[in-house]
C-alpha cells in the first residue's frame, strides 16, 4: 500500500506539457490502423441497424417466448460500463478519493461511449422503431402519452437522464482544460476549435468558486444518479412476474454487477492507454489496485447476489422458480452462459485477495477482460434463460442468435472503441487542473513531512 | 355456364329490420367484369376494417349501384346455407360472405351432419377458393382452350368405347342421375369411385354379415360403454363432428354425482378419440382383428385365449386380455357399442357387427341405413387398373381424384394411364395426374356450384353458389351432364328441375325456404332392417384366430416392425396441401406441422437406434421413402405410423415437397397395415418443425385431472387452482358487466377446429416452416397437450390455450404506450395503431398467448388468399403485438344491433368463432351476468379451476378439470409426475437439439 | 489609459501573500486568475469584492424540486386524469409507479441549473474579455498564478500601484491597453 498517487514532483508546466502534448502530438501508423479497424466495425454496425429496420426485427433470433435477445442484452451491458465512469468521478469525489483525479475525466469519457451504445437498442429492439417518440410524453394529438406504470418509460427517463447529467459533468471538468488547450495550441485553428469550446474560461477566483460549488453538487446529483439508472433498468424484470425476473434483489444486485463491470472496463483501457502515452507515474499501480479492490468487493455483492437469488427460489417453494434456477439454468439451452458468469463474475475476482494480482498488469486486464465477458453472459443468463423456461411447459422454446445479432454486438464494440479513441486524441484525457492541484497538494505535504512519496490518499 | 341465378342467404342473419334480405328482388345480372369489381371494393372495405361494420349506406365508390344485389348491404355480412362435400359425405354449412366474399364457413345447426359445428377441413375450404394457383382455365395438351368449346365436343359424342370414369365417393342424387344417364348414352361406360381414405371395408363388412352394404348409424348420446376399434369417430370418420357432439352428451358431467359414458379405445397411435378413453390399448393395426374376436368370444362368454393366439403371450398380451375382459363385461352390462374404424379389413367390421349384435346393440345404440354414398355401387380402383393393364381402356375420365399420386404402385396405374389413347382431367388445379393427360377442364370450387349430394344419415343437402367463379369452371354435375349429352349443362337448371318443378309462386316459396335451410328436411334414409345372415361356418372361421399368412395374427408381426398409414389430420390424402392455414395447422398429438414424420414409439426408436429428427429410409410394397422420425408416447410399439397426403411435387408452391409421399410404400390389398420390409438410420437429421417440444407439467398443476372416484369423494379438488389469490389492488370496473369463456376439457378431443376457425376469423397469417421452427407461429388459439403417466400409456389432456383476458393482466401494466389495456367489460384489449412492438407483453404473459409480428406476415400473403379477410378484423402490420380478442368484433357488433334496437345484449346473442366450430361443444362463451347460459352454469362446477390462477392474474377464461371414467377393474393411477430436470429423457416430444 | 492591472506570480502561495499585502494597503478590487482553485487564494480574496459564497447549489435545488414536482403532476394529469385508463388492475392513480420518473426529473433539471448557473455566474460563454491578449495571459491556464486590480478601486494609481506590485514579488507587470 505504499504505492505514490504521482510519481516525481512534475512541474505545471511539464505537467501541462506532458498531458495536453498527447492532443498536439502526431499519430503514428499504430493510430491509423486503430481507427481504420474500428470505422470499419462501426460501418458494420450502421449497415446492419439499417438491415434490421429495413426488413423487420424477425432477422434477429428472437421469438416468442423469448421476446428480449442480444438488443437487451448489449443494453444493459453497456449501460452497466457506463456505471464506473460516473461512480469514479462522483461518488469518489464525495469520498475525497484523491487517486480518481487521474483516472475520472478518462472514465467518464468511457461512460458516454459505453451509454451512446447502450442508447442504440432501446429504440431498435421496438417493432417499430419509427414510433420510440411514443415513450416521451410529447403533446400527441391522438392524446394518449405514455403508460407510466411501466418501467420502459422509467428506462427512458433514467438513461437520457444519466447521459444528461454525465455529459454536463464531464464537460465542465473539462473547461479549464479546454481552456489550457486554447492558450496553448500551437495552430489558429485549434486555438478558435479548442477557443469556442472553452467557452471563454479565463480561472478567474470568483468562476472558480462557483465552479467548485456546483461541481460539489453536480456529483452529489450524480452520486444517487448512477444508483437509480441500474435498478430502473433492473426493473424491466423485477416487475415482471418471469420466473428469475421477479425478484426484489435486483436493484442493488444490478447496481453492483454495473459498476463490478464499469470497473473492469476501466482497467481494460487504462493498462493499454497508460503504456501507449507513457503514464506510468501519473497513472500509477495505486489506481489499478484500487480498482482492483473495488472490483473484488463489487464481484461479492454480485455472488451475494446470486446467492440470495438461489436461497428465495428454493424458499419460495414456486416449483416454475426452483426449476428456472436448479435445473433451467445448470442444465437447460444455453447452459454455456450460466457457468461463464459463474466463474467469470464469481471466481475469477477471487485472484485480486493476492496483493501480486492486483498489481500485475497483465493479469489485471486478462481478468478484466474475463469479467466483461462474464458480466455479458450474466445478462444472457438473466434474461434469455429465463425467458426460456417460464410456467407453461407447453411453450418452453430455445434462442439462437443469428449473424445479424453478433455482428450488431460486434459493431458496438468497434463504435465504442472508435468514440474512444477520438477522444484519447483531441482531449485531454486527464483532469490537467485537477492534477495539478494534487500535484501542488503534494508539494506542500512533502514540504511539512520531509519523506518523501509516503502519503497515503484519505 | 351462365351463373344468373341467385343463391339465398338466410333470412335470420340480417338482425336488423332496417335491412331486410330482400329475397323477392329479381336477380341481377353480373358479369365476370363486374365481379371483379365487387371483389375489390370487399378488398378495399376490408380496408376500412370495423368502420365497415357500421356503415349505414351503400357508397358510391365503394359498391356503384349498378352492381348491387338487392339483398346485399355493404358492411352487412350474409349467411348462406350450402355444404361441403368430403367423399361424398356432405356437411351442410352456412358461408359468411361480405359484399359477396365468402369469408368464413359456419356449421349449419339444422344439419344433422354439422349441428353448427365443422371440421378443420370444412372451415380450411373458403381458403380453398382463393387458392391463387387454381387453375385459370380448360387446358388442350397444354395450351389454353376454350371451356364451353371442350365441353360442346363432349356432349356432341355418343358411344364411347371404353369409357372409364375415375371419381371420388359420389353421394349427389343429381350426380347419381347423370350417371344412370351417361350409362344409357354410352352403353358399357364404367365407373370407378375411388379415394385413399375409402371406406369400402365398412360395406365389404356389412355385405358380410347382413348380405348388403350398410351403413352403422351410431347413437353414442344413448351409449354408456364405447369401445372403438381402432375407430377415431371424433374427428377421423364421415359423420365425426356429429358423433363428437352426441358423445360429448353423455361424456360431459355436470355434477360429481352425475354419470358418463366410458369409452375403450384400442388403436396403434394416439388419435383425438384415443385421448378421451378412459382405456387406450395401444395395438398394432393388424391385431384388431384378434382383439375384435377376442372380444365377441368374450361377450358370448366364451373364453377369450382361444381368439387371442399364444403368440401375444407376455405382459403385452396380458395388458390385452384384462382390457378385453373389462370392456366385454361393460359392453354387457351397460348400453354398449363397438365400433369398428374404416382402416379395418372387413373382417373386422363383420366380428363388430357380430359383438354389437350379441350385445342387443343393434337397434339401439346403433341402427342401419343404406350408404349414403355410391360407391359400392362402382368399380374400385383395382379394377380400373386391371382395365388399364389390358388396354381396354379408351377414354378415361379422372374428376378430382390424383391416382398418379395417390394410387398404390403395385396397381401399376402410373404405367398404364399414359397409355390411354384419351384422358380427360377436371379439377380445380392441376396436379400430378392433371398432368398427364390431355384435356384439363378446370373444376369450379363448391362454392361457386350449384349441386346437392347427401349427409352421411343420407339428408339431401343444397350446395348454392356464393360468388361468380373466380376463373372458368364446371361443376362435376355439369360435366357429367356434357357426358350425358347436355351441351350446355347448367347445374342450377338441374337442381330447380329436381328439388323445385313447380314455377308457382308456392313452389318458387318453397324452394326458397328449402335453400334457405340448406337442406330438404326430413329426407334422411329410412332405417334398414339388419338381420344377420350369417352362417356359422363362416362365424366360425371369423371368430377364429386367422393363421398365417393371413394380415393381422400378434404372432406375425414380431421382430417385424408394421407400417400404419393415417390420412393426415391437416391435408388430409393431399387434396388441402395447397391451403397454408392446414399445412400450419399443429397436429393433436406430436405438434407437429409442414410435413410428415416415421411416428414410433420410443422403444421403437431405441431399437432402430434413431430419435427425433433422424432421417430412416423405409422399404415397403416395392417402393422407399426417407422420412424424419418423431417419437411419440402411447404409441405401440414395433410399428411406425406415417401420415399420408405429404411429398407432392405437383401440388403448387405451397403444397410442393412438403413431407415425404408415403403412397409409394402401400400396397393395394394391405392399404392401412403393411410389414416394413426394412428401416434404417441415414444418418441425416431434418428438424420438424414443433409448436410445442414439451408435454409434461412438471407438477405445476396447469390441466387438472380426476378419476370419477376421485371427483366424488373430493368434489373441490381443484380448489388450489381457483380459490382467488390475495391482492392490494381494488378491482376495477366492478359496476360492469363482464365477458367470460369456459372450456371443458373433459371433452376436448384436441382435433384442432378451434385453432382454424380462429385463423380464419381473425385474419390469423400463416408463416412458414422456417419461422414455426423459430417459435413464430400465429395461432391465436392454439391446443396445449400435457401428457400424464408413462410413455407406454399416456394420458393426454387437451387444453385448448388462447388470451385468459386476466383481470389483472400482467402484459397490460408493462405496456408503455396503452397499446394493451383493459376494457369496462372485461377485455384484455390490443390496439394495434398504439403498439410500437417492445414485446414486454409477452415476455410478462404467463401464459404466452401474444404473438408478433416479426415481418409484414400480412403483406406475404397472397392477394387472392387476402380476399378471404374477414373485414371486421384489423389487419396487423409488422411490428405489432397481436393476439385473442374474444371475438371482440362480435361482440361489438352484438353491441350495436341491441343498441339500435334499445335493448340489452340477449344470452348467446355473442358467440365466439372458436366456441361456434367446437363439435363437441367444450367451448362456452357469455357474459358473466347471463345466469341460464351453460357458460355461467359451467363456471358454477366444482371442478372449474383458472390456469395459473396462483399467479393473481384473475383470468376470464375459466377451465373445467378433466373427469376420467376408469373401470375399476382396470383402475387409473392418476399419479403426478415431477419431471423435474431438463433433457430429452424426460420429454420425449422435445427434440434432443432443442437443448443445447 | 488602462482600465487595469496585471500582476502575475510564481505560485498560489506568492499570490495569496500579494493578495494581502495589496489588501493592507487599502487596495479593494483586487481579483486573481489561476490554473486551478488554490485555498489560500480564495482565503486571502475574502471580504474584496466579489467574493461572496456561490449561492448556486440553492438554484439547484430549486430546479430539482419544481421539477419533480411537474414531473409527478404531469404523470398523474396524463395517466390518473386525462386518460384514466385501467390497466393490470392497477388504479390510474398510482403513485408508487410515478417514483422513478419524478425522481430522474428532478436530478436532471437540477443538473442542467448546475451547469448553466456557473456559465451564468462565471460570466462564460463569451469569445473572449478584458484581459484575454494580454502579452503572456496565457499561462494563467497553466502554470502562472495572476492578481488583477481595476482602475476602478478607489485605491488605484497606475505608477504607485506597479510599484506597490513589484515589492509583493511580481514576476511581470501588465497594464493592458484598452483598445480605442
Amino acid at each position: 500500500m505504499s504505492e505514490p498517487l504521482l510519481i516525481g514532483r512534475p512541474s505545471d508546466a511539464a505537467l501541462g506539457d506532458e498531458l495536453l502534448g498527447t492532443t498536439w502530438r502526431a499519430g503514428g501508423a499504430g493510430w491509423k490502423i486503430a481507427f481504420a479497424i474500428t470505422g470499419a466495425l462501426t460501418a458494420l454496425l450502421f449497415a446492419l441497424i439499417t438491415y434490421t429496420v429495413v426488413k423487420g426485427i424477425g432477422v434477429w433470433g428472437t421469438n416468442i417466448p423469448v421476446g428480449w435477445a442480444f438488443a437487451i442484452i448489449n443494453f444493459v451491458w453497456w449501460i452497466g460500463i457506463g456505471h464506473a465512469g460516473t461512480f469514479i468521478s462522483a461518488i469518489l469525489y464525495l469520498f475525497e478519493q484523491g487517486w480518481r483525479t487521474s483516472i475520472n475525466r478518462f472514465s467518464e469519457a468511457m461512460t458516454l461511449c459505453a451509454v451512446l451504445q447502450a442508447a442504440i437498442f432501446p429504440v431498435l429492439h421496438l417493432g417499430r422503431p419509427w414510433f420510440a417518440y411514443w415513450l416521451f410524453p410529447y403533446p400527441s394529438v391522438m392524446e394518449v402519452w405514455p403508460q407510466t406504470k411501466s418501467a420502459l418509460p422509467w428506462d427512458a427517463a433514467a438513461v437520457s437522464t444519466y447521459f444528461t447529467v454525465s455529459l454536463l459533468f464531464w464537460y465542465l471538468g473539462l473547461l479549464p482544460d479546454l481552456a489550457s488547450l486554447r492558450d496553448s495550441a500551437p495552430t489558429r485553428r485549434r486555438r478558435v476549435i479548442y477557443g469556442l469550446l472553452a467557452l471563454g474560461w479565463n480561472g478567474k477566483a470568483v468562476t472558480w468558486r462557483h465552479y467548485k460549488a456546483v461541481y460539489l453538487v453536480l456529483a452529489g446529483l450524480a452520486a444517487p444518479l448512477v444508483l437509480s439508472v441500474h435498478s430502473v433498468v433492473s426493473s424491466d424484470f423485477a416487475i415482471a412476474l418471469v420466473p428469475g425476473w421477479h425478484s426484489t434483489i435486483f436493484p442493488p444486485y444490478f447496481v453492483a454487477g454495473a459498476i463490478f463491470s464499469g470497473f473492469a472496463m476501466v482497467i481494460t483501457l487504462v493498462i493499454p492507454v497508460r503504456r501507449v502515452f507513457g503514464l506510468h507515474h501519473v497513472i500509477t499501480r495505486k489506481h489499478l489496485e484500487n480498482c482492483a479492490k473495488l472490483i473484488l468487493v463489487t464481484g461479492w455483492i454480485v455472488a451475494y447476489g446470486y446467492m440470495i437469488e438461489w436461497f428465495l427460489d428454493w424458499y419460495s417453494g414456486d416449483r416454475a422458480e426452483m426449476y428456472q434456477a436448479f435445473v433451467a439454468r445448470p442444465f437447460g439451452p444455453n447452459k454455456i452462459v450460466f457457468y461463464l458468469s459463474m466463474i467469470c463474475n464469481v471466481g475469477v475476482p477471487q485472484i485480486f485477495w493476492w496483493t501480486r494480482a492486483r498489481t500485475s498488469v497483465w493479469v489485471l486486464w486478462i481478468a478484466s477482460l474475463l469479467i466483461n465477458v462474464g458480466m455479458w453472459s450474466e445478462r444472457m443468463m438473466i434474461i434469455v434463460q429465463s425467458l426460456q423456461r417460464e410456467y407453461l411447459p407447453s411453450q418452453w422454446g430455445d434462442y439462437s442468435p443469428t449473424w445479424v445479432d453478433i455482428g450488431i454486438l460486434i459493431g458496438t464494440i468497434g463504435f465504442f472503441a472508435l468514440l474512444f479513441l477520438a477522444f484519447l486524441r483531441l482531449l485531454p484525457f486527464i483532469s490537467l487542473s485537477e492534477m495539478r492541484e494534487m500535484a501542488h497538494e503534494l508539494v506542500k505535504h512533502d514540504r511539512r513531512t520531509p519523506a518523501h512519496g509516503e502519503r497515503h490518499d484519505g | 355456364m351462365n351463373r344468373s341465378d341467385r343463391s339465398l342467404p338466410l333470412a335470420a342473419v340480417d338482425p336488423d329490420p332496417e335491412f331486410p334480405p330482400g329475397v323477392d328482388q329479381p336477380p341481377a345480372e353480373l358479369d365476370r367484369r363486374r365481379m371483379i369489381q365487387l371483389l375489390a371494393a370487399g378488398a378495399a372495405l376490408a380496408g376500412l376494417g370495423p368502420i365497415a361494420g357500421c356503415m349505414k349506406k351503400p357508397s358510391d365508390r365503394i359498391m356503384p349501384r349498378v352492381d348491387q344485389r338487392p339483398e346485399l348491404t355493404p358492411g352487412v355480412a350474409l349467411d348462406y346455407a350450402t355444404a361441403t362435400v368430403m367423399d361424398g359425405y356432405a356437411t351442410g354449412v352456412l358461408v359468411t360472405t361480405h359484399e359477396a366474399r365468402p369469408t368464413k364457413v359456419e356449421g349449419n345447426p339444422d344439419h344433422p351432419a354439422s349441428l353448427g359445428a365443422t371440421s378443420v377441413f370444412d372451415q380450411a375450404s373458403v381458403l380453398q377458393l382463393y387458392d391463387p394457383d387454381r387453375a385459370t382455365g380448360a387446358l388442350d395438351r397444354g395450351t389454353p382452350a376454350e371451356l364451353a368449346t371442350l365441353v360442346r365436343q363432349i356432349a356432341g359424342r355418343e358411344r364411347i368405347e371404353g369409357l372409364w370414369f375415375l371419381l371420388h365417393p359420389q353421394s349427389s342424387p343429381l350426380i347419381e342421375d347423370a350417371i344412370a344417364r351417361i350409362r344409357a348414352r354410352h352403353p358399357g361406360a364404367r365407373f370407378a369411385f375411388d379415394t385413399p381414405v375409402s371406406r369400402r371395408a365398412v360395406f365389404e363388412g356389412s355385405r358380410l354379415v347382413f348380405g348388403r352394404p350398410l351403413e352403422p348409424q351410431y347413437r353414442f348420446d344413448r351409449t354408456d360403454a364405447i369401445v372403438a376399434l381402432d375407430a377415431d369417430f371424433l374427428a377421423a370418420m364421415p359423420n365425426a363432428v356429429r358423433w363428437s357432439r352426441d358423445f360429448a352428451a353423455r361424456r360431459r358431467i355436470a355434477a360429481p354425482q352425475a354419470d358418463m359414458s366410458r369409452l375403450y379405445v384400442a388403436e396403434p397411435h394416439p388419435t383425438p378419440t384415443g385421448s378421451l378413453a378412459d382405456h387406450a390399448l395401444a395395438v398394432r393395426g393388424s391385431e384388431l382383428r384378434a382383439i375384435a374376436a377376442a372380444l365377441l368370444a368374450a361377450v358370448e362368454g366364451r373364453a377369450i385365449e382361444r381368439a387371442l393366439p399364444a403368440a401375444s403371450a407376455g405382459a403385452e398380451g396380458e395388458g390385452a386380455r384384462r382390457w378385453i375382459a373389462a370392456a366385454a363385461r361393460d359392453l354387457r352390462t351397460r348400453r354398449g357399442l363397438v365400433v369398428v374404424g374404416d382402416r379395418q379389413p372387413r373382417e373386422v367390421h363383420a366380428l363388430g357387427h357380430l359383438i354389437n349384435q350379441a350385445i342387443g346393440a343393434v337397434g339401439s345404440t346403433v341402427v342401419f341405413t343404406r350408404p349414403a354414398v355410391i360407391e359400392p355401387l362402382g368399380d374400385d380402383l383395382a379394377a380400373l387398373a386391371a382395365a388399364l393393364a389390358a388396354g381396354r381402356v379408351q377414354t378415361l375420365v379422372i374428376a378430382e381424384a390424383n391416382p398418379l399420386y395417390t394410387a398404390p404402385p403395385d396397381l401399376g396405374v402410373a404405367v398404364h394411364l399414359p397409355r390411354v389413347p384419351e384422358r380427360i382431367y377436371a379439377d380445380l388445379a392441376e396436379n400430378e395426374t392433371s398432368r398427364a393427360c390431355h384435356w384439363f377442364l378446370p373444376l369450379a370450387h363448391a362454392m361457386e356450384s350449384w349441386g346437392d349430394a347427401r349427409g352421411y344419415d343420407g339428408t339431401v343437402t343444397f350446395i348454392q353458389p356464393l360468388i361468380q367463379p373466380l376463373h372458368a369452371g364446371i361443376t362435376l354435375l355439369e360435366l357429367l351432364s356434357a357426358f350425358a349429352g347436355d351441351p350446355e349443362p347448367d347445374g342450377h337448371r338441374a337442381v330447380r328441375a329436381r328439388y323445385a318443378p313447380g314455377t308457382g309462386d308456392e313452389a318458387t316459396a318453397a324452394w326458397q325456404a328449402a335453400l334457405q335451410r340448406g337442406l330438404v328436411t326430413g329426407s334422411a334414409f329410412a332405417l334398414e332392417v339388419a338381420a344377420v345372415r350369417l352362417g356359422d361356418a363362416e362365424r366360425a372361421t371369423l371368430a377364429a384366430p386367422p393363421g398365417d399368412p393371413a394380415p393381422g395374427p400378434m404372432g406375425q408381426m414380431r421382430g417385424q416392425i408394421e407400417l400404419v398409414f393415417e390420412p393426415s389430420p391437416a391435408v388430409y390424402d393431399g387434396r388441402f396441401s395447397a391451403i397454408p392455414w392446414l399445412q400450419e395447422l399443429p397436429k393433436p398429438f406430436d405438434k407437429l406441422t409442414w410435413g410428415n414424420a416415421a411416428r414410433m414409439s420410443r422403444a421403437t426408436a431405441a431399437q432402430l437406434g434413431v430419435g427425433d429428427h433422424d432421417v430412416v429410409r423405409i422399404v415397403a410394397g416395392g417402393g422407399a421413402v426417407t422420412v424424419p422420425v418423431l417419437i411419440l408416447p402411447g404409441h405401440v410399439d414395433r410399428c411406425v405410423s406415417l401420415e399420408l397426403g405429404y411429398g407432392r411435387w405437383a401440388a403448387g408452391p405451397v403444397g410442393d415437397g412438403v413431407g415425404s409421399n408415403v403412397y409409394s410404400l402401400r400396397t393395394s390389398d394391405r392399404p392401412w397395415f403393411a410389414p416394413a420390409a426394412g428401416i434404417a438410420a441415414t444418418g441425416e437429421r431434418h428438424r420438424l418443425a414443433i409448436t410445442q417440444e414439451h408435454q409434461r407439467q412438471h407438477g405445476r398443476q396447469i390441466a387438472l385431472e380426476a378419476t370419477l372416484d376421485e371427483y366424488r369423494r373430493d368434489p373441490d379438488f381443484t380448489r388450489e387452482r381457483w380459490q382467488s389469490e390475495p391482492t392490494m389492488l381494488a378491482p376495477q370496473f366492478e359496476s360492469f358487466f363482464h365477458w367470460g369463456m369456459t372450456i371443458d376439457t373433459t371433452i376436448c378431443s384436441g382435433c384442432n377446429a378451434c385453432v382454424i376457425a380462429c385463423q380464419a376469423e381473425n385474419n390469423v397469417p400463416t408463416v412458414g416452416a422456417d419461422q414455426v421452427r423459430r417459435n413464430r407461429e400465429m395461432h391465436w388459439l392454439r391446443i396445449d397437450l400435457y401428457r400424464e403417466g408413462g410413455d407406454d400409456d399416456p394420458r393426454f389432456i387437451h387444453q385448448p390455450m388462447l388470451c385468459q383476458h386476466c383481470a389483472n393482466a400482467p402484459c397490460e401494466y408493462v405496456c408503455p404506450t396503452y397499446a394493451t389495456q383493459h376494457s369496462p367489460d372485461g377485455l384484455n384489449e390490443m390496439i394495434y395503431n398504439r403498439c410500437i412492438g417492445t414485446r414486454f407483453c409477452s415476455n410478462n404473459c404467463p401464459y404466452k398467448v401474444r404473438r408478433f409480428n416479426w415481418f409484414d406476415f400480412t403483406e406475404d400473403t397472397a392477394r387472392t388468399r387476402q380476399l378471404q379477410y374477414n373485414p371486421n378484423v384489423t389487419v396487423r402490420s409488422r411490428g405489432v403485438m397481436e393476439k385473442c380478442t374474444y371475438c371482440v368484433q362480435r361482440i361489438r357488433a352484438a353491441d350495436i344491433a341491441a343498441r339500435k334496437q334499445r335493448r340489452d345484449i340477449r344470452p348467446g346473442e355473442v358467440v365466439t368463432a372458436c366456441q361456434q366450430v367446437c363439435p363437441t361443444g367444450a367451448i362456452q362463451f357469455g357474459r358473466l351476468d347471463h345466469d341460464r347460459t351453460l357458460n355461467v352454469q359451467w363456471r358454477g362446477e366444482h371442478r372449474h379451476y383458472a390456469v395459473l390462477n396462483q399467479l393473481g392474474t384473475r383470468p376470464s377464461t375459466v377451465y373445467l378439470a378433466k373427469i376420467w371414467n376408469p373401470s375399476s377393474d382396470l383402475p387409473v393411477r392418476l399419479d403426478e409426475d415431477t419431471g423435474a430436470t431438463e433433457g430429452g429423457a424426460q420429454d420425449p416430444a422435445k427434440p434432443p437439439g432443442a437443448e443445447r | 489609459m488602462a482600465d487595469r492591472i496585471l500582476a502575475q506570480y510564481e505560485h498560489e502561495e506568492a499570490l495569496a501573500a500579494a493578495i494581502r499585502r495589496m489588501r493592507a494597503k487599502g487596495y479593494r478590487a483586487l481579483e486573481a486568475y489561476l490554473p486551478f482553485p488554490a485555498i489560500e487564494v480564495e482565503d486571502a480574496l475574502i471580504g474584496s469584492a466579489p467574493s461572496a459564497p456561490s449561492r448556486l447549489p440553492y438554484l439547484c435545488f430549486l430546479f430539482g424540486m419544481l421539477a419533480a414536482g411537474v414531473a409527478y403532476a404531469l404523470q398523474w394529469l396524463l395517466n390518473g386524469y386525462l386518460y384514466p385508463l385501467v390497466v393490470g388492475g392497477r388504479p390510474p392513480h398510482f403513485p408508487l409507479a410515478f417514483v422513478p420518473i419524478t425522481f430522474e426529473m428532478g436530478v436532471l433539471f437540477a443538473s442542467f441549473a448546475a451547469f448553466i448557473g456557473v456559465l451564468w455566474r462565471g460570466r462564460l460563454v463569451r469569445l473572449t474579455d478584458d484581459v484575454q491578449g494580454t502579452p503572456g495571459f496565457e499561462s494563467a491556464t497553466r502554470d502562472r498564478f495572476w492578481l488583477e486590480i481595476l482602475a476602478a478601486d478607489p485605491a488605484f494609481d497606475p505608477d504607485r500601484t506597479r510599484a506597490d506590485l513589484v515589492e509583493t514579488g511580481a514576476l511581470r507587470i501588465e497594464l493592458p491597453e484598452v483598445g480605442p
